[in-house]
């Protein structure tokens, strides 16, 4: 028999008394949160009614004649509260039984045939084969992913150009299924490419093995060749031919998932959602996915000309999710990945992909061998802050790793609770500390949140998606985007 | 907080009282600042004495007077760290820990499959190096060197 003690179901008291939990006005409603990412809105007349512990529980809110309900059933009710679902909660929550890395950034080589204005990878030119990563230190990278004990694995090939290293994707796809024969994980492919030498014999072998293609478009013409400079080429065309031809697989009856484009955000874009997302629609593509620029890495060196502040990304995410929740209304089958990330946590209270963990959820390996707790801090690297190098596939084991001090020191960085200003806010249970973004524009892995942009990005985010949640309409769209959780 | 600048100098001054700030945070701020700022110290009984040298050799009034400010809010950020850290820092630790230990997949991490071991397996995989390997050396552009190797320096009378 357990020595455990059972926890208490809900004690029925009254008047209702508060629980712990955070608050944002937003627009005419308060919004509160708790830690285990519980959300409710209310008037503010209500909300001071509950601060002051006058609730009853038969009492009707503004919002509802079961608001004073909901406030129970998620645990706002201080002598109510049912731990065994805040149990449920907070597991997941916190990566209590996380089971390691799942996806794994292999940079095959640095040379890119492309030079955009803000890519952070600091890439070489095609001519330096030195800059590839060799066929021993894939086979060693291999081996170190399959340490993880992660039952599902992702291996992301970036660079870079990755198809120009073309030998070596092969390679780690192969030796990664002939391992797997054993291991028996969830194993996965993504190919992150700008499409260029991407022809029919490689689409084939991609396709067989169940690789993901990703791509990015810019958006129009004009915008994409402005942002993504094809030495020797039609940057635009020539991603749109690689799009196309894989669309076309797809609707012939392969069996591969429809292609992936990211759209990064410029000063030039900022203007232009609506064209933005045409462009994606049209294409074909549900998934739209944009990519903030940050000041770190190669980007800040080109900031004064591509660079804004994060208000003026926030105003283009409104304007963006805007549109596509029109284009849903219509009958358009498109979503935005930043939105369904936040209702996976908002709604589903857990972490979908990677939470920001670097180090436990996340590795990212140079062509070198080095391995850095994440990709952006490979970036970091680059321009010669070595910070988030935990180990190099010749020497390290995965405990190795894993034990490095500065997978714990960012693991604490991006504990909200132990941050000033984070512990207080209200989409502390949805946001994600960026340690690389702190290290890198602020010194410290810790940062210093009022003035922070990520902060500044995150909150304006979460301002614009818990807005559009108090509108039924809005609402339900975004409730229906989960169903694209698993593809 | 009160600032004297010292334009030749690079140098910004001022006092920060030691009943609000620690020696600690004060540390960690000029540690954090390190790349744009060297921090001199003294210490009256009452305050710490700080004294700001810009790195930046154009630095004129604005930008010391920019620097103490940044100073200044990395210091109250590192003191509010400490006290929410007071307040949070067993259960972080906890939560910390906790995920550390499952992301090891618990006390005993699983061995390696035993098939890995085997001969076929081991051969199977020197197979398929080789023809990674042989296909590298196939596809390549010429006039480049082997994977692995250096480029040699550039020559400075090499007209680049």
């Amino acid at each position: 028999m357990s020595r455990l003690t059972e926890p208490a179901g809900r004690l029925e008291t009254s008047p209702l008394k508060v629980a712990a939990h955070n608050a944002r006005k937003l627009g005419s409603s308060v919004l509160i949160t708790n830690d285990v990412g519980e959300h409710a809105f209310l008037t503010e007349a209500d909300y001071a009614r509950y601060l002051s512990g006058r609730l009853e529980n038969g009492d009707i809110l503004a919002t509802g004649a079961g608001a004073v309900k909901g406030l129970l059933q998620k645990d706002f009710v201080r002598d109510q509260l049912d731990f065994n679902h805040l149990a449920d909660r907070t597991v997941p929550r916190h990566l209590l039984d996380w089971k390691g890395p799942n996806v794994h950034t292999v940079v095959v080589t640095l040379r890119c045939n492309f030079k955009c204005l803000y890519c952070h990878a600091s890439v070489v030119g095609v001519e330096r084969t030195d800059k590839d990563m060799t066929v021993e230190t894939a086979r060693q990278v291999v081996d170190l992913i399959f340490q993880s004990p992660s039952p599902t694995l992702m291996i992301e090939f970036q660079g870079g150009e990755p198809l120009l290293n073309w030998p070596v994707v092969k390679f780690i796809v192969q030796y990664a299924k002939e391992k797997n024969k054993h291991h028996k994980r969830a194993l996965h492919f993504g190919l992150i490419s700008n499409f260029s030498l991407l022809d029919d014999e490689k689409i084939d072998f991609l396709i067989a093995h169940g690789v993901s293609f990703c791509t990015s478009l810019d958006g129009p013409k004009d915008l994409h060749d402005k942002n993504r400079i094809y030495l020797g080429g039609n940057s635009h065309e020539s991603v749109l031919a690689g799009l196309r031809k894989v669309v076309a697989r797809k609707a012939a009856g392969e069996k591969v998932d429809t292609p992936n484009a990211i759209c990064t955000i410029t000063r030039h874009s900022l203007a232009r959602a609506p064209e933005i997302v045409d462009q994606l629609v049209a294409l074909g593509l549900e998934r739209i996915q944009f990519g903030p620029l940050d000041p770190i890495g190669f980007a800040k060196k080109s900031w004064d000309t591509i660079g804004y502040t994060s208000a003026e990304f926030v105003k283009f995410y409104s304007d963006a999710l805007d549109y596509i929740i029109a284009l849903n209304k219509k009958g358009v089958k498109a979503y935005e990945k930043m939105a369904l990330i936040f209702m996976v946590r908002i709604l589903e209270g857990g972490h979908w992909r990677f939470p920001n963990a670097d180090g436990v959820a996340r590795l990212a390996y140079n062509h070198d061998g080095s391995i850095y707790t994440c990709e952006e801090g490979r970036l970091l690297a680059n321009e010669g802050d070595e910070f988030f190098k935990i180990g190099h596939s010749s020497s390290s084991t995965f405990l190795d790793l894993l034990d490095h001090p500065t997978v714990r020191a960012s693991l604490m960085a991006s504990s909200s609770n132990a941050q000033p200003m984070c512990f207080q806010c209200a989409y502390n249970p949805f946001c994600s500390v960026l340690p690389v973004y702190n290290q890198g524009t602020q010194g410290s892995v810790f940062g210093r949140m009022p003035d922070n942009g990520w902060c500044e990005k995150m909150m304006g985010l979460f301002d614009v998606v818990f807005t559009k949640l108090q509108d039924p309409e809005a609402r339900k769209i975004l409730e229906s985007w989960l169903e694209y959780k698993s593809r | 907080m009160i600032l004297e600048t010292d334009v030749p100098e690079r140098s910004v001054s001022f006092d920060i009282p030691k009943k609000i700030y620690s020696m600690d945070a004060l540390r960690i701020a000029a540690q954090t600042l390190s790349s744009k700022i060297d921090v001199y110290l003294t210490e009256s009984k009452t305050d710490f004495e700080v004294t700001l040298k810009a790195k930046r050799r154009d630095a004129g009034e604005p930008q010391l007077e920019a620097l103490a400010g940044e100073f200044g809010n990395e210091l109250l950020n590192q003191e509010y760290r400490f006290i929410v850290g007071r307040f949070n820092q067993k259960i972080s630790s906890l939560i910390i820990t906790q995920t550390l230990m499952a992301s090891r997949g618990g006390e005993t991490p699983a061995a390696p499959p035993a098939e890995e071991q085997t001969p076929a397996f081991k051969a199977m995989v020197a197979e398929l190096m080789k023809n990674a390997e042989a296909e590298v050396a196939r596809t390549m552009p010429k006039k480049i060197p082997h994977q692995g190797t250096p480029l040699p320096p550039v020559k400075e009378d090499a007209g680049v």
